[in-house]
């Protein structure tokens, strides 16, 4: 800059180009701050878990093109979810369940019994950067689903996967993850693949500020028992959904997270099959 | 160790109920069960000689044997399942049954289910049952495997006896009332021999590809006796939206 030539020169200038300086560096670094290549730590602090409940909502609706028209069906579930370290691993938040209620247009009434005392003491866990964490032994048939309701599956659905290193906004990270299926029909393997984007920070109010992450996926089933695989093929095997959650950046809590999703009929078999899900979860304390 | 575990006999005064009676069974079933699984290598043997309180899921796990002695009442407090992987022998007789029950439970209740039920799961599981009475459970499972039951009453039941995945358990000469579903069959085919199956919503049901080998049973009196649903046959739009419900679940 031309001003320069002479600034050694004249202290009054030789001041004012430092002031100006400073202030382009000063605002350099309030740009930087605003989101444009800063990156940002999105990790939960496990130490207040035993603070954090939850209310967890799942609607379900479906419907089926029979003989005689088309038939619906709906299920609602809600319950608390109470946080605490897992006593078996300090990386591993579980949640107990309590005060689970179940509506629906078709179970009957010892059905609906059965699956709020299945869920009146179940426990729900979450790895930050695995994701929820289905049960271990991978022996054990999945009781509760046996006409039931799988609430582990509507948890994996609505539980974002969070980076391990930190990130700017515009990142984007994959993941996928098998699960063992067992079924009346014989065994599968269901694929759950997942792609979540940290789209942007909010700042609500004066001092907290919000990571908003959303993640689009897709869950296949493969049939893995040559003998009955021709009878699960009679249902779709094919669904995709999307989510969105907003983690609190300053207590490093997840603060919500919601999830939908959706199966739609296509298969050799059974016609007319659509199942919808749509999870919520919130902290309310 | 495995030696101290041999041969577990539970046992209590005669005089039934004292509370300290059973809640040193409560405790004694509760630790075994939790050494079974620290110890899960080693074949445990279990008898059970008198009534017994189960306040907690009980498993049975592959490789272990109980086996309950007549006139014992098994009655569990809560929401409880009795899961069998491993080997279960419950034999009475007609003078002193087997009782499968809930605490507090009368005898020919029709309140709702009081437990989760009997669960006897896998290829290598396997009950031997004679002389037993299964009341107040949602649901008593036969999953993949082929138990016994002879002379057995099923009463007040969700489902009395619910077979699924190609479990074909061998049901003779029981009696199956006042359960919403007396048998249920998904996928499997139980052998029913000398059955009376009465005053059940449901006498039988079977769901998609399900056979049970019929003979010589009483199937009547019931507000259903035999509910067929058959979507994989020539009828492809004659699956409920229960059974959807059901499949839907297992998949997604």
């Amino acid at each position: 800059m031309p001003v320069f030539s002479n600034a050694s020169r004249n202290p009054v200038i030789t001041r004012s180009c430092r002031f100006i300086m400073t202030g382009l560096v000063a605002c350099s670094c309030v740009l930087a701050t605003c989101g444009r290549g800063y990156r940002f730590d999105l990790s939960i602090d496990f130490s207040n878990a035993s603070q954090w409940r939850y209310l967890l909502g799942v609607d379900i609706t479906g419907s089926l093109q029979g003989e005689s028209g088309k038939q619906s069906l709906n299920g609602s579930a809600r319950t608390w979810l109470q946080g605490a370290i897992s006593a078996h691993d300090t990386g591993i938040i579980s949640f107990t369940t309590s005060g689970t209620r179940i509506q629906s247009n078709f179970l009957d009434e010892n059905e609906m019994a059965d699956i709020e005392n299945r869920f009146s003491d179940m426990s729900l866990s979450f790895s930050p950067h695995e994701g929820a964490v289905y049960l271990p032994d991978t022996a054990r048939i999945p009781v509760v689903s046996l006409g039931g309701w799988d609430l582990c599956r509507n948890f994996i659905r609505v539980i974002p996967i969070l980076p391990e290193t930190p990130v700017t906004p515009g990142a984007t990270w994959d993941r996928e993850r098998q699960f063992p299926l067992s079924t009346t029909h014989g065994s599968a393997i269901g694929h759950l693949f997942q792609s979540f984007r940290f789209d942007s920070v909010r700042t609500i109010g004066d001092t907290t500020r919000t990571a908003e992450i959303s993640w689009l996926f897709t869950y296949r089933i493969e049939p893995v028992d040559s003998d009955t695989a021709s009878l699960l093929k009679n249902f779709p095997l094919t669904g995709e959904g999307q989510g969105s959650a907003s983690l609190n950046l300053t207590e490093k809590a997840l603060l919500r997270a919601d999830a939908s999703f959706g199966v739609s009929g296509d298969s050799t078999g059974i016609a007319g099959v659509l199942w919808n899900e749509s999870i919520h979860m919130e902290l309310v304390d | 160790m495995a030696m101290a575990f041999d041969n577990i006999a539970i046992n209590s005064a005669k005089t039934g109920y004292g509370p300290r009676c059973m809640f040193f069974q409560i405790v004694l079933v509760a630790i075994i069960a939790l050494l079974q699984e620290s110890f899960a290598k080693e074949p445990v043997s279990v008898t059970i000689y008198s009534d017994t309180v189960i306040a907690t899921d009980v498993e049975i796990p592959f490789g272990a044997s109980w086996t309950i002695k007549p006139g014992v009442r098994i009655l569990f407090e809560g929401y409880r399942a009795f899961l069998v992987r491993g080997l279960l022998i419950a034999e009475g007789t007609a003078e002193k049954p087997i009782i499968f029950s809930a605490v507090d439970r009368a005898s020919g209740s029709r309140e709702k289910p009081s437990w989760k039920g009997m669960e006897i799961v896998g290829k290598q599981a396997h009950g031997k049952f004679r002389h037993c009475r299964f009341e107040g459970a949602f649901r008593n499972l036969v999953w993949e495997s082929s138990p016994e039951f002879t002379l057995c009453e099923f009463a007040g039941n969700h489902y009395g006896l619910y077979c699924m995945r190609k479990a074909t358990p061998h049901i003779k000469a029981c009696r199956f009332a006042r359960n919403s579903y007396g048998i249920a069959a998904d996928f499997a085919s139980p052998l029913l021999l000398d059955n009376i199956i009465t005053s059940n919503a449901v006498g039988v049901y079977l769901q998609l590809s399900s056979k049970a080998l019929l003979g010589r049973n009483t199937i009547t009196g019931n507000t259903t006796d035999i509910k067929e649903e058959e979507a994989f046959g020539e009828n492809k739009s004659s699956l409920s939206l229960q059974y959807m419900w059901k499949v839907m679940q297992q998949l997604y």
